[in-house]
C-alpha cells in the first residue's frame, strides 16, 4: 500500500516536472529578452 | 586655461550581452557592473557573474528534484510487501529517474536562461542599488585617478542611458589629452540637448578619429550648428565634422547644407575628396553643393592644378 502511494506521488511529481520542462522549451527566454529586462530595470520602459 | 591631463585609458571590454557585465556577491547579494576583485559592500572576494548565480540555482533545483525522486523511489522499493512488488517499484522508480535526468539535461540551457531572467526580475531593487553605488564610487575615484573614474563611468554608461552620466564622461574626456590610439567612443555619448563640451569633443574626434563621425554625430552637429557657431572654436568644430563627413558619399547626400557652408574652410585633401566625389557622382550633390564646391575650387585650387598640368 505504501509502495503504491509512494509510486503514485513519484509518478505525479516526475510527470509534472517533465511537462513543465517541455513547456519551457516551447517558449524559451532569449538572451536578447534577458538584456531587455535588464535595460528596463535600469532605465525604465523605453518606446 | 586649464591644463589637460596626459592619461592612458584601458580599452573598453565589450560584451555580447549587457547582463554579462553584472556581478553579484554571494555573501551580501550586492550587485556591481565594475571589474572588481572584491565586493565593495562587504570586502570579500565572493563576486560571481549573474550567469553563474543562475546556473547555481538551476543546479540546486535539479539536485533537489533528483533527491525527492530518489527518496520516494527508495521508499516505494523499501516498503514493497513482496519480492515482485519491490522489483516493480525499483524498476518504475529507476525509469522515472532516468526520464527526469534526460529531460533536465535537455532543458538545462533553457532553464539557465529562464532562471537568469527571473533572478534579474527578483533582484531589480538590488541591481539598481548596486549600480547607484558604483556611480557614487566614481566621485571618490575622480579625486585620485580621473582616467579610472572615466573607465568606471564608461562601464556604468553601457548599462544606464542617462544624460548625466554621458555628460560626466564627456567632461572627463575633455580634461584629457586625446590621442588617436585611445579606445574612444562617440555614439554612446550623444546627448539629447546641446552641450558645449560634447560639441568640442566631437570636433576633436573629427580630427583624431574621423571614422567615429557617423550620421547621428553629424546630425547632432547640424541640429545645434547655431549654438556651436557661438563658441570661440565653433567654425573649427563645424569644419572638422564637415571634413569627416565627406569620407562617405552617403553623408554628402544627407548633409549637403552643412558641407556647403564649411567646404571652403576644409583642408585641401578633404576638399579635393569632396570635389572628386561630386565629379564622379553628381547626383549626390544636392541643394547647391555642386555649385558651391565648384566656386571654391575655382577660387582656391584651379590655378594649382593648371600649373601641374602645364
Amino acid at each position: 500500500m505504501v509502495t503504491y502511494g509512494c509510486l503514485a506521488i513519484l509518478f505525479l511529481f516526475v510527470i509534472i516536472k517533465v511537462i513543465a520542462l517541455q513547456l519551457h522549451r516551447r517558449k524559451p527566454v532569449s538572451r536578447e529578452d534577458t538584456d531587455r529586462t535588464l535595460y528596463t530595470i535600469l532605465n525604465g520602459e523605453r518606446d | 586655461m586649464s591644463t589637460k591631463l596626459v592619461v592612458s585609458i584601458r580599452p573598453f571590454h565589450r560584451t555580447t550581452y549587457a547582463y554579462e557585465k553584472l556581478q553579484v556577491c554571494t555573501r551580501c547579494g550586492q550587485y556591481t557592473c565594475l571589474w572588481e576583485d572584491e565586493c565593495t559592500a562587504c570586502g570579500r572576494g565572493t563576486l560571481i557573474s549573474v550567469q553563474a548565480k543562475a546556473t547555481s540555482r538551476v543546479k540546486r533545483r535539479i539536485a533537489r528534484d533528483l533527491f525527492i525522486t530518489l527518496l520516494f523511489g527508495t521508499a516505494a522499493t523499501y516498503f514493497g510487501e513482496t519480492i515482485d512488488q519491490t522489483m516493480a517499484a525499483a524498476s518504475v522508480s529507476l525509469l522515472l529517474l532516468a526520464l527526469l535526468i534526460f529531460m533536465q539535461k535537455r532543458s538545462f540551457e533553457v532553464e539557465q536562461q529562464r532562471e537568469l531572467k527571473r533572478t534579474l526580475q527578483q533582484d531589480e531593487e538590488l541591481i539598481r542599488q548596486g549600480i547607484n553605488r558604483n556611480w557614487a564610487l566614481v566621485a571618490e575615484a575622480r579625486k585620485q585617478d580621473e582616467a579610472l573614474a572615466y573607465e568606471m563611468l564608461r562601464e556604468i554608461g553601457s548599462l544606464v542611458y542617462n544624460d548625466r552620466i554621458r555628460l560626466q564622461q564627456v567632461a572627463l574626456l575633455q580634461s584629457f589629452v586625446l590621442r588617436s590610439d585611445m579606445d574612444l567612443q562617440l555614439k554612446p555619448l550623444l546627448l539629447h540637448s546641446f552641450e558645449r563640451l560634447l560639441a568640442e569633443y566631437i570636433g576633436e574626434i573629427a580630427r583624431l578619429k574621423p571614422d567615429l563621425i557617423r550620421e547621428d554625430a553629424i546630425r547632432y552637429i547640424a541640429t545645434y550648428e547655431v549654438n556651436i557657431l557661438q563658441l570661440h572654436n565653433g567654425i573649427q568644430i563645424l569644419t572638422a565634422v564637415a571634413a569627416a563627413a565627406v569620407r562617405k558619399s552617403k553623408y554628402i547626400e544627407l548633409f549637403p547644407s552643412l558641407i556647403t557652408r564649411y567646404a571652403r574652410f576644409m583642408p585641401k585633401d578633404r576638399f579635393m575628396r569632396l570635389y572628386h566625389t561630386i565629379e564622379r557622382y553628381p547626383s549626390k550633390a544636392r541643394g547647391g553643393l555642386a555649385e558651391s564646391v565648384g566656386r571654391v575650387y575655382n577660387e582656391k585650387y584651379r590655378d594649382q592644378y593648371a600649373d601641374v598640368q602645364l
